[in-house]
């Protein structure tokens, strides 16, 4: 079909955008920088209109962390008596807890990022890894906050008050965020595609939980356990990160495998994340439509 | 049996009734003594009338039933006949010169050989286990929404876009809008920011405050925060929403939410805007008060790309129309002229067309 008569080419001096090629990841990541303040705002808005209508208000983003403390304390502390003799079980549940339910937290936000948000990406154009950003972001504040009452009941039931050692949490935070920020743009893409997974986000986030040292050392329990197994769950990202936690927040000896455990996963699952979201992006819009 | 499933012999009722009522008048016992002075001769003569009735009923019908078939066959000859001549027209429309802006006006946006094909069976509803099957079904014919579509799009102008549903003329403005890639083709635009499309809510949250809305919004189309900032009291004056710009949007009439979110799109100044049927947006006020700022927009050398059912207005306030029919653009040119061709493809008049 020959293009109509009004359709010749014209000449044209201005500079063009062209809108059909895409961007190199140099480019891309600026541009992803640009909209730092739209992920803030939307993950932000996210946390508060998830509240909006309950009476307690922001007052739930310490609130929630709490009692999901308390039932793991009830449950795991005092019913099933997991603590075996540990003296400071409570901050070695809540240390783990709150650090894995950031992980949880930017994997099922990340699974709906895209996919709740199919008019903004009808509509806009912008670098889509805002999204899976922006559940990344919604995680990493909620984490921060519930540092504060993690920090209280720590410091006041077995003295564990910030010191020197707490200056792990910094590596400790950006290991974890930058695993959590791979984890998230894997999940946001493919469940576009296979809308199964997320069903299975949910359960695979408790098996998880229950296979890191969360509730109870590893160690300990895998005395008996074979010797491949135990290899296995050491090489869980969670472990790492885990013992990184409690070496800032307990002041526990951390092992070596804690440091290049946690910066292997981080660094591998988040490279991993960007080639593959940069490859499923320009077909988001299809399967949306 | 459920209660909603027709008897059985719903669809056999007359033939029933009829046989009844025969059956009344030969076997019934009291028929049969009313009946009893009457001849023989006369039952049988009325049962052969009431045959050759019957007969001539059928008869009838399948009569209207063959003139019908051939109307109907006349009908889509005619409408066959009626889309060829609008194409021909189409044809000589887009080769008139008066049809075109100046042959000096700047480019906005040039659009050359776009086509976006959608997969439906593996697209549309993915799922784990289609995507097993599409492994074995590659034949599958993919649905050609926008079909070798070639446009340039000037700045100043307004160009409409008409077309039946399923057209795709939404497809194409999502591809000119960049936020759909598409399959072959080119999108080149003349400024220095992408085009911004307008469709109502995208990227705002009703949980949260006005003024929240009004900062998510914006940076979701791409302000920085400075920005949003230096024109929060202006969005807000356009939008005449006054003290209710702290209330949570979900406390807005759909009318006000409306108005919110056309004052965010509208008050950046965007150099290319493209709307998808939200032409019409607030009462009759806002609504006078929208198409002024945007022929402000289009004096300030912008452009406004529009898709609306709304023929009239578009017929009103577009410097060209556009119609597309299956993914095909079918005409560019005078508003007057490629409206008449689209209500002639679609066998209507103007006067039908003014009802709606």
């Amino acid at each position: 079909m020959t293009p109509p008569v009004n359709c010749l080419p014209v000449a044209n001096p201005s500079p063009a955008l062209s809108l059909s090629s895409r961007d190199g990841l140099g480019t891309y990541l600026v541009a992803l920088w640009r909209r730092r303040h739209f992920a803030w705002h939307m993950a932000m808005g996210g946390m508060r209109s998830r509240n909006s209508s309950t009476t307690l208000g922001l007052l739930w983003w310490m609130l929630d962390p709490l009692i999901l403390g308390g039932v793991f304390l009830l449950v795991f502390g005092v019913i099933l008596n997991t603590r075996r003799g540990d003296p400071n079980y409570i901050g070695f549940l809540l240390s783990g807890l709150f650090a894995f339910t950031y992980t949880r937290t930017t994997m099922m936000r990340g699974a709906n990022a895209v996919s709740s948000n199919a008019s903004l990406i009808a509509t806009q154009r912008f670098p889509r890894m805002v999204l899976p950003l922006s559940a990344v972001i919604e995680g990493a504040v909620a984490f921060s906050v519930s540092l504060v009452p993690f920090f209280l009941i720590a410091g006041f039931s077995n003295g564990d008050w910030p010191g020197l050692h707490t200056l792990v949490l910094l590596p400790a935070i950006v290991f974890h965020t930058m695993f959590n920020l791979g984890l998230s743009l894997l999940v946001a893409c493919l469940v576009i595609p296979f809308r199964d997974i997320g069903n299975v986000v949910g359960h695979i986030a408790r098996i998880w939980m229950y296979l890191s040292p969360v509730i109870w050392p590893l160690d300990e329990r895998l005395a008996n356990a074979p010797q491949t197994l135990a290899r296995m769950l050491e090489y869980n990202p969670m472990a790492g990160i885990l013992g990184l936690y409690r070496t800032a927040l307990l002041d526990r000896t951390s092992l070596p495998y804690h440091w290049w455990g946690s910066a292997a996963w981080a660094l591998g699952l988040l490279v991993l994340g960007v080639i593959v979201f940069r490859r499923m992006e320009h077909k988001l819009p299809r399967y949306l439509t | 049996m459920t209660p909603d499933t027709p008897p059985p012999d719903a669809g056999r009722r007359p033939p029933k009734r009829r046989r009844a009522g025969r059956a009344a008048g030969e076997a019934s016992p009291q028929q049969a003594g009313r009946a009893q002075g009457e001849g023989a001769g006369r039952r049988h003569e009325r049962r052969v009338a009431r045959l050759a009735a019957l007969q001539e009923e059928r008869k009838a019908a399948r009569i209207a039933a063959r003139r019908a078939e051939r109307k109907a066959a006349r009908a889509a000859e005619r409408r066959a006949a009626r889309l060829a001549a609008a194409q021909e027209e189409a044809r000589q429309a887009a080769a008139d010169p008066d049809a075109l802006p100046p042959a000096d006006a700047p480019l906005g946006v040039v659009a050359r050989h776009l086509t976006v094909e959608f997969r439906p069976f593996s697209e549309r509803r993915p799922s784990l286990r289609r995507h097993g099957l599409e492994a074995l079904r590659r034949h599958e014919k993919p649905i050609v929404a926008v079909d070798d579509v070639s446009l340039n799009i000037y700045r100043g102008e307004a160009l409409g876009i008409i077309g039946s549903n399923g057209a795709g003329k939404t497809t194409l403005l999502r591809v000119l809008a960049g936020t759909l890639p598409s399959d072959t083709g080119t999108v080149e635009v003349y400024s220095e920011e992408p085009p911004t499309m307008l469709s109502l809510g995208a990227g705002f949250n009703r949980n949260l405050s006005g003024r929240r809305n009004i900062y998510l919004g914006g940076l979701a189309a791409g302000l920085q925060r400075d920005q949003i900032d230096a024109m929060f009291d202006d969005i807000v004056e356009y939008s005449g929403l006054g003290e209710a710009i702290d209330r949570p949007a979900s406390t807005y009439s759909s009318g006000m939410f409306a108005r919110l979110t056309f004052a965010v799109a509208i008050r950046r100044r965007p150099q290319i805007l493209l709307l998808d049927e939200v032409f019409a947006v607030g009462d009759q006020a806002f609504r006078k008060k929208s198409s002024e700022t945007m022929k402000e927009l289009l004096a300030d050398a912008g452009t406004i790309v529009m898709v609306s059912h709304s023929l009239g207005r578009l017929r009103v306030f577009c410097h060209r129309l556009a119609w597309m029919e299956s993914g095909r653009l079918m005409a560019v040119g005078n508003p007057q002229a490629v409206a008449a061709m689209y209500l002639a493809h679609l066998g209507m008049t103007e006067e039908e067309e003014e009802d709606d």
